[in-house]
């Protein structure tokens, strides 16, 4: 059946809206503002497409008529969405002080202009490796579009996920395949424009979170910049275009990370901090690498609210729980196993860990990948490292002590991918050739977040949750 | 200033991002995958959803993997196994277009059905299967 690229966008849309929903309904009233708009917007996506996928996976389990089972639900899911949405209405309205207003100098412009360039850059980089590789790379079609066919296509379940298949791997999580697989469904055919849409939105969401979230917390022109520094990232448009999950999983590190500092303030509600939850279990739900991620998020943040803040951390373990156990759910019910773990049960990684040359081939291609992943003319870490030796640490006391934890994850994380190369399975350097520079750009996004919560001009900064919030 | 020459500095770094899509437009690279596909339309009609079919290539030992990946994409939700033991049907995927009769004859199979552009369903030559069981 062939069908209009304007009808294959439909649900992504829809996806999107439903992520848009669940957004505003969770957002505190004391951040309602015009400007956190644009962060709902950006979260909205990866939301969507995490419940989406979600929904995907149990109606395939549950249901015998899946096509109309799915269209029932998502129907259901979004009359839902939208009575909670209406019945959250009237609302308080945080307003930004004019005093506190971003103004946008003669400087700011011409800033934005330049970063508007590269961003149309980036479209036209896009659009055109779509158009020629609209099946995307090797593990786009190996692993992520083929689980997607096996959802779509199989009689059973369980079909796409039987060892003959492990090269596959089938322990990967579904975000992805499932937010593919729900639009083939609805659609009633396997449309290109699908995972080429879904791609399309994760990496614009990424760039978009990035630049709202730091102009929110530390201004325009820091926003800007952050911008700038991922959009001139050759390799984040590359991995974006080739439909793989890398992207996705830098936007849910980033959107993380930008909840959690909305929510580490004095004043803040805890229901940022379910959306928070919500987001690292999306993450988890996208690719394994999240289960490293999630264990030094949690310890870090569980550590830091465990005292004084712990309604806060129960939203947050809370809103993470649905997808810790969905993907606890889908593991047992399809029987897979990670090569990775199984391995751990042989005496080859006890026998690792007391290997010194694999520690110096790891160290190495950490070194070297730390300045070659983004595929630069010359190292941006580099650059960004002068940078903030050049504007010296900024912000207020809140997002000093927000990138400081953000810091502590993410070389947390850093060690956990340490460790896995060192204790697994593989032959080293082909698995490092072949893996590292995308966990370094998974981390990207987030390792700018937290540098520019640090450094970079001091403007008007308007972190709402220091404001006081007019009643109405 | 310094967020200017920052930004600056990075679009600098970025320039890779416009040689890649121009050499992209340049060359113009079509949809291999789906030619590639394209092989499989007339087998993967033929074979029930829940199969699970033996698999063999004449494909070089460098392009091995990605031939057998590629087929198992076309042919989902058939899934295709290297290990024949047991196997009814077994999908021979010659990538040089022509099907190798020696490589059949070493391991024992025949011909089932010939789809053209060197892709064949194959089963057990029963005739050696006798001699094996009867040897």
């Amino acid at each position: 059946m062939t069908i209009g690229p304007l009808i294959s966008c439909l649900p992504v849309v829809w996806a999107v809206a439903i992520g848009f929903l669940v957004a505003a309904v969770l957002w505190p009233d004391s951040l309602n503002s015009r400007e956190s708009i644009l962060i709902r917007s950006f979260l909205a996506p990866g939301l969507g497409f995490g419940l989406v996928s979600s929904v995907t996976f149990l109606v395939l389990t549950f249901f015998q008529a899946r096509r109309s089972s799915l269209l029932v639900v998502m129907l259901l899911l979004s009359a839902v969405l939208i009575l909670a949405f209406v019945r959250r209405a009237p609302r308080a309205t945080f307003t930004v002080p004019p005093e506190l207003r971003v103004s946008v100098s003669r400087f700011g412009m011409l800033l934005g202009a330049a970063v508007g360039g590269v961003l149309l850059l980036d479209a036209a980089a896009f659009l055109l490796q779509l158009v020629f590789e609209p099946s995307g790379g090797w593990d786009t079609w190996a692993i992520w579009n083929l689980r997607a066919r096996f959802l779509v296509r199989a009689d059973q379940l369980t079909q796409g996920f039987g060892e003959a298949l492990r090269w596959s791997h089938p322990d990967y999580p579904l975000l992805i395949p499932g937010t593919v697989a729900y639009g083939w469904l609805l659609l009633g055919t396997e449309s290109k424009l699908v995972p080429m849409l879904t791609a399309a939105t994760f990496t614009a969401a990424t760039l978009g979170l990035l630049a709202a979230s730091l102009t929110q917390l530390r201004g325009w022109t820091v926003g800007l910049v952050a911008t700038a520094a991922l959009a001139a990232t050759p390799n984040f448009i590359h991995m974006g275009a080739m439909q793989q999950a890398d992207v996705p999983l830098s936007f849910f590190f980033l959107a993380t990370f930008v909840l959690l500092a909305l929510a580490d303030g004095d004043g803040a509600a805890a229901r940022l901090s379910v959306l928070a939850g919500l987001i690292l279990g999306c993450a988890l739900w996208t690719k394994n690498e999240a289960w490293v991620f999630a264990a030094a998020v949690l310890t870090v943040w569980g550590v830091a609210w465990l005292v004084r803040r712990r309604r806060r951390l129960a939203g947050f373990v809370g809103g993470f729980v649905p997808f810790l156990l969905l993907v606890v759910f889908f593991r047992l019910r399809l029987g897979v196993s990670t090569e990775y773990i199984d391995a751990q049960r042989t005496g080859q990684a006890w026998a690792h860990l007391f290997d010194w040359d694999r520690y110096q081939t790891i160290g190495k291609w950490f070194v070297r990948q730390s300045l070659e992943f983004g595929q630069w003319k010359f190292a941006v870490p580099v650059v960004l490292l002068l940078y903030a030796l050049w504007t010296g640490v900024a912000g207020t006391r809140e997002t000093r002590r927000t990138a400081g934890r953000i810091a502590v994850c993410l070389c947390l994380t850093l060690f956990g991918y340490f460790y896995v190369y060192l204790t697994g399975p593989y032959e080293l350097n082909w698995w490092l050739k072949s893996s590292l520079d995308r966990l370094f750009m998974q981390l990207w996004p987030s390792v700018l977040f937290c540098a520019f919560l640090l450094f970079g001009p001091d403007h008007s900064a308007y972190p709402a949750q220091e404001q006081s919030i007019p009643k109405h | 200033m310094g967020a200017g020459l920052f930004v600056l500095a990075v679009l600098l770094a970025g320039l890779p991002l416009v040689e890649r899509a121009a050499k992209t437009a340049r060359e113009g690279m079509s949809d291999w995958v789906e030619r590639y596909e394209q092989r499989f339309i007339a087998v993967r009609q033929e074979l029930p959803s829940g199969a699970i079919l033996g698999y063999l290539s004449d494909s070089p030992a460098d392009d091995d993997a990605r031939a057998y990946f590629m087929a198992q994409y076309a042919l989902a939700p058939v899934v295709l196994t290297r290990d024949l033991q047991g196997r009814q049907l077994i999908l021979g995927n010659f990538v040089s277009g022509r099907v190798d009769p020696d490589l059949l004859r070493g391991r024992g199979l025949i011909l089932a059905r010939d789809f053209g552009n060197g892709v064949v369903l194959l089963r057990l030559d029963p005739e050696q299967q006798g001699r094996k069981s009867g040897g």
